[in-house]
């Protein structure tokens, strides 16, 4: 095997192009992970000058095949269902209850929620089994769960809805018969839960693309936020305040702050839960 | 797109457009739109619009230099957003607006100066240290004491005997409390000899103004040695009103010189405080686990 060993500055060469066109930032002490990553590609390639791999992304690439593979491997996809569960109760048992309410009320059957940054398909597969809970009778509404991620690999493998016995570790036992099949070692997501969600590829950092997501109800992005600096993360947040309905909720991880990228969401207390809502 | 189509779509009826319309002069640095977008965000209602519009203004690679005196009319604006607003965007700039400041620091209106002092902290740069420190000396008090503050703040040890000769000069309590404070971020232990002859010249604890008093304890207990630790706490008056700070004077005492813990005069302290009922209970409590460690 080839040791490439990237110098700090074709590092941030690297970086730069990564930034710009993902909004994704690297900082210098990311070096080892990114460089481990841009080896693989390399090898796989069978480059062994990281510059003369620069070029080919940057000039030989024309589909962008390849800097999709590069970002398949930087982006980390570790997760698992019922992540962050108090988060989640909030969701199901406040937000939800309160958004239903209010469309009741006017006469609209339609459910909204964005997985933004889904990952393998834990979350929205999540958000789709608490609905199947919450809702009373769930064929009366009209149910999208939109799941977009940067990461194609990471998207097949949420389509597929095949997991391990670690990404179901918090699912409640009464869940699993429920909602999934078991077949050796693996658990199959059921059709049910499948059916509200469509997954799409998407860089939160495409303007363009995103500026056509309206009038969500619930925003998930958890976890996602942490990659971009400050002024890609406000940008992104201001996507999702344009793509949330009045009355929505916007949920990041509970050590993000959405409060201090914009002040546009209000904070709500709702049962002993702090969430963000758009007025 | 022309300068004209930025500027309906920033008043477009649509609030998403607008946000839109934010992004997009950002992102393709039009100098030209700048006032444009200044004037927008003192009219606009939408808040996501104006969070927009200042992290645009703080953020453009165009230099918003020439449009400053414009921007600075914000800080005499009616509304505190506006004025906050101001001080991020100067405080994101760098020499230029450290220059602009400091020509204005002379301004009539003393809440104005202590906002242009807000805008140099965050800027931070040698320059801007130095304007706060002209600050100390500013005819108007809470100025003064925002310089203090944000000087200490800054670890500006240059401006350790400037705060001490305040401090002899000016008796007013709020000012004194702050220079203690600042001094007990940047100074060493020599700074406690000069400021505890100046106030208690005899020699006297008691002589110290209880405004003060909690302030140079916690100067003592970071800053002083072994020996100035002790002879405070040897001379202390206590009084339940000083719990929570003799509380907080041991343990950090304690921390930096651990055997202290069992000595007389922290056991007597702590003794009084543990006996007296008018204490809360977690200033109790805590004396009772240190007293049992």
């Amino acid at each position: 095997m080839n040791d490439y060993r990237l110098t700090p500055d074709e590092f941030q060469r690297f970086a730069d192009l990564i930034y710009r066109r993902t909004g994704i930032k690297f900082e210098q002490k990311k070096m080892y992970f990114v460089a481990k990553r841009i080896e693989k590609r390399m090898e796989e390639l069978n480059i062994e000058n990281p510059l003369e791999y620069l070029r080919l992304i940057k000039f030989a690439d024309s589909n962008g095949g390849e800097f999709q593979n590069l970002v398949n491997l930087l982006t980390v996809n570790e997760t698992h269902f019922f992540r962050d569960f108090p988060q989640l109760q909030a969701f199901a048992e406040h937000c939800l209850v309160q958004v239903v309410e209010n469309k009741n009320k006017k006469g609209d059957g339609t459910i909204r929620i964005w997985s933004a940054g889904c990952s393998t398909g834990e979350e929205p597969y999540t958000l789709s089994i608490i609905l199947h809970e919450m809702l009373e009778d769930i064929s009366a509404w009209q149910i999208e769960i939109l799941a977009t991620d940067i990461d194609l690999n990471a998207l097949k493998k949420a389509e597929e809805g095949v997991y391990e016995s670690r990404s179901v570790k918090d699912v409640p036992p009464e869940y699993i018969s429920k909602y999934f099949i078991r077949f050796k070692d693996k658990y199959i997501i059921k059709e049910k839960v499948k059916n509200l969600v469509s997954f799409e590829h998407l860089n939160l950092f495409d303007g363009q693309a995103i500026r056509h997501k309206k009038g969500f109800d619930f925003i998930f992005c958890r976890n996602v936020l942490i990659y971009f600096d400050e002024v890609s993360r406000r940008k992104v947040v201001d996507h999702f305040y344009v793509a949330l309905a009045k009355g929505g909720f916007i949920f990041l991880s509970s050590s993000e702050s959405l409060s201090r990228i914009t002040t546009a969401f209000k904070l709500k207390r709702l049962g002993g839960h702090l969430v963000y809502t758009k007025e | 797109m022309a300068l004209k189509d930025f500027a309906l779509r920033l008043t477009h009826k649509d609030e998403g457009e607008r946000l839109y319309a934010v992004h997009d002069i950002m992102d393709a640095n039009i100098k030209e739109m700048i006032p444009v977008l200044i004037e927008q965000l003192e009219k606009e209602e939408s808040q996501a619009v104006r969070d927009a519009i200042v992290s645009a203004l703080k953020h453009m690679e165009m230099s918003i230099t020439p449009y400053y005196e414009r921007l600075f009319g914000l800080f005499f604006s009616p509304d505190a957003f506006l004025r906050n607003a101001a001080v991020s965007i100067f405080g994101s700039g760098k020499e230029d607006a450290v220059a602009f400041l400091t020509s204005k620091l002379d301004h009539t209106d003393r809440e104005v100066r202590k906002l242009i002092l807000d805008s140099l902290v965050d800027i931070g740069t040698p320059e801007a240290i130095m304007a706060i420190r002209a600050a100390i000396y500013d005819p108007a008090k809470n100025v003064q004491i925002t310089a203090v503050e944000y000087l200490g703040r800054l670890g500006d040890r240059e401006a350790l005997e400037d705060m001490i000769e305040l401090f002899r000069k000016d008796e007013e309590p709020m000012l004194r409390s702050s220079i203690v404070n600042a001094l007990t971020e940047i100074g060493d232990s020599s700074v406690i000899k000069e400021l505890l002859i100046i106030l208690a010249p005899d020699g006297k604890v008691s002589d110290i103004n209880t405004v003060l008093l909690p302030d140079v304890m916690r100067m003592v207990a970071r800053l002083g040695n072994i020996n100035e630790i002790r002879e405070l706490l040897n001379s202390f008056p206590y009084q339940k009103i000083y719990a929570r700070d003799v509380a907080n004077f041991i343990l950090e005492a304690v921390r930096r010189f651990p055997l202290l813990k069992d000595s007389e005069e922290v056991m007597g302290l702590m003794t009084a405080i543990i006996n007296d009922p008018e204490v809360d209970e977690d200033i109790k409590n805590f004396c009772e686990e240190l007293q049992n460690e």
